[in-house]
């Protein structure tokens, strides 16, 4: 009796097999004939793109904006920061095109699981709920401000104007040789209760001592 | 013929006792020595694979920060093992990002390929081993590294 299933079964399963084959073997002869159109289209593709990939270079403000979403990763954020609900804030101050390009760049990353949401802010009253903080140049102005609310608060300061880290930022932005690097100032990072790790400090082009008091 | 028909027994049983001890102690001593090859060849691999990871998680930051100098230095420790002919660094895209070389001399190599579900591969010639390890961030492929190992080195 079992076998008798078996049996029946396994025929059953091979009649299934050489429907879908038939299937298959239709949809196959369907493409061909669709196939010299395809590969028009494909060649024309090729065309399209191949000659704009091998031009483009990155530009410095996506290489900046890879490099700000690189720094989450290397530093080791406060546990009462790090709720696994609330998405990972990157927060652009600033009137420059950097947020749009930032945007692009973490589109579908994740810090710490956590996703990630870009928010270009105008005040700094609107920064308070930011893990991150990137101050565009047009701040220069007011920077000591940004920097004295910016203290004891776990927020990453990014930046790149000239001298920020020196000035009291944590991280900023240097270009050395035509490549872009930066400064980190670990005693900044500390006040902000933030633990940059070695490897950031490894691969930084300078990093800021303390002020021997 | 008529000289082993001489022999006495006992001589007989001697030499048949001297013969199979004789091809007892020669396949002892082939299973020795090709467990000894084995388990050399599977160490050599282990540690190969632990300074492989070392190397890789050491230059993370220097792959995501584009920075070969610091690639280097974390290279250039491998000086204090002097079975390591040369190592390198490549990028995700496999291009070279960093390369060290025991005796100074750059080399290119035809390092193994990965497959996707691939942490590491090795391939063993007949002078060297070359191993070459994913260097993986948040689940993200970042570059490889690879070694070579001299055989014929004595750890």
């Amino acid at each position: 009796m079992d076998t008798l299933r078996t049996d029946q079964s396994s025929a059953l399963r091979l009649r299934l097999r050489a429907a879908t084959e038939r299937r298959a073997a239709r949809h196959l002869s369907g493409n061909s004939e669709r196939l010299p159109a395809l590969l028009v289209v494909a060649l024309f593709l090729l065309f399209a793109f191949v000659p704009a990939h091998a031009q483009t270079h990155p530009t410095e403000f996506q290489v900046k904006a890879a490099y700000v979403y690189n720094f989450g990763k290397f530093i080791k954020w406060p546990a009462e920061a790090s709720s696994v609900a609330r998405p990972f804030e990157i927060c652009v101050l600033g009137k420059d095109s950097f947020a749009t390009v930032l945007d692009s760049t973490v589109a579908g990353e994740s810090i710490d699981r956590r996703s990630i949401a870009v928010k270009r802010i105008s005040n700094l009253q609107e920064a308070a709920a930011c893990n991150i903080l990137f101050i565009g140049l047009s701040e220069e102005s007011r920077l000591k401000t940004i920097l004295a609310a910016m203290q004891h608060v776990s927020i990453l300061t990014v930046s790149d104007i000239p001298h920020f880290a020196e000035r009291g930022g944590v991280i900023g932005f240097v270009t050395q040789e035509e490549k872009i690097r930066f400064e980190v100032n670990p005693t900044a990072a500390e006040q902000s209760h933030l633990a940059l790790s070695s490897e950031l400090l490894k691969v930084a082009s300078r990093v800021i001592a303390k002020p021997t008091s | 013929m008529i000289a082993q028909r001489k022999q006495s027994i006992s001589t007989k049983l001697t030499m048949m006792n001297m013969l199979v001890s004789g091809a007892a102690l020669l396949l002892a001593c082939a299973g020795f020595f090709a467990y000894d090859q084995i388990t050399f060849r599977e160490s050599l691999v282990r540690t190969l694979s632990a300074q492989g990871q070392i190397i890789g998680s050491n230059s993370a930051s220097a792959l995501l920060f584009d920075d070969p100098q610091a690639a280097l230095n974390t290279l250039s420790a491998l000086k204090s093992f002097p079975n390591i002919v040369s190592a390198g660094i490549l990028t995700a895209t496999r291009q070279t990002f960093a390369q060290y070389s025991r005796d100074g001399q750059d080399e290119l190599l035809n390092v193994p390929v990965l497959r996707d579900d691939q942490a590491e591969a090795y391939r063993f010639g007949s002078t060297h081993l070359i191993l070459v390890r994913k260097i993986v961030l948040d689940q993200k492929l970042i570059g490889f590294v690879y070694l070579r190992a001299d055989l014929n080195h004595v750890l």
